[in-house]
């Protein structure tokens, strides 16, 4: 079956970031690595719904989509600013 | 020849193949990994962005059409549909507001400057530069520069 194949391959690109995570030399690329984990986990939880045939998991692809993004907004503005909100 | 056709959609059916599904899905996997290959061997931020962002862009969207067309279903594409869009909308925001959080911040890029024969020197289609490296010569070459304050 291809979904198996497809969540190695995305699985191994989540190994290969979380590397980055770890190497990172500046505060950006931590940031910027959580952002492309967070895309990964979107993408592995759509390819479980295929898997399992479950559409719970697609409502759940898009609350992790919406936490994805914020997460990044407020450690952006962590970085920038020093502060997340006034 | 109906004999391979009905062998064909028998190894189809055995093997769980549904192409409609299965093309997106494998194009925006290999996508995907190429992302992660780029973001852990590009020298900078900045050249890490672009392949963080474009290319898990392109990825993800072919995987949520090869799930839309498994489902098949009108709940299951609204679902599909909305982060499909969503991610299109945010994700070159976010990449927007790391780079400028960064160049604030000071991150110098690799490549700032023109390249006068330092691009060999630099290695950078070689290995990756390490940016905390250049940072600190960056440092030495200024502490160089400016005047000592117990020489006059």
């Amino acid at each position: 079956m291809i979904i198996n194949l497809a969540l190695a391959i995305v699985s191994l690109s989540a190994l290969l970031v979380s590397l980055r995570v770890l190497r990172g030399p500046s505060w950006g690329d931590r940031i910027m690595a959580f952002d492309f984990l967070g895309m990964n986990l979107v993408v592995l939880f759509a390819l479980l719904a295929v898997r399992t045939k479950l559409m719970a998991m697609l409502d759940a692809t898009v609350l992790l989509s919406l936490l994805a993004f914020l997460s990044t907004i407020a450690m952006t503005r962590y970085l920038l600013l020093g502060r997340v909100m006034k | 020849m109906s004999g391979f056709l009905h062998d064909f959609s028998a190894l189809m059916t055995a093997w769980d193949i549904n192409l409609l599904r299965d093309i997106p899905i494998l194009f925006g996997s290999v996508f995907v990994l190429t992302a992660a290959v780029g973001v852990l061997r590009f020298p900078d931020l900045y050249t890490r962005l672009h392949a963080s962002s474009k290319l898990v862009t392109l990825g993800s969207a072919g995987i949520y059409l090869g799930v839309a067309a498994d489902f098949s279903d009108v709940a299951a594409f609204t679902r599909v549909l909305a982060v499909l869009l969503f991610q299109f909308l945010t994700t070159p925001l976010s990449a927007y507001l790391i780079a400028q959080a960064s160049y604030l911040r000071g991150l110098p890029a690799v490549l700032h400057t023109p390249d006068e024969g330092k691009a060999d020197a630099w290695d950078i289609f070689g290995a990756a530069q390490d940016i905390s490296q250049i940072r600190r010569l960056q440092a030495v070459q200024e502490e160089e520069e400016l005047p000592s304050p117990h020489s006059g």
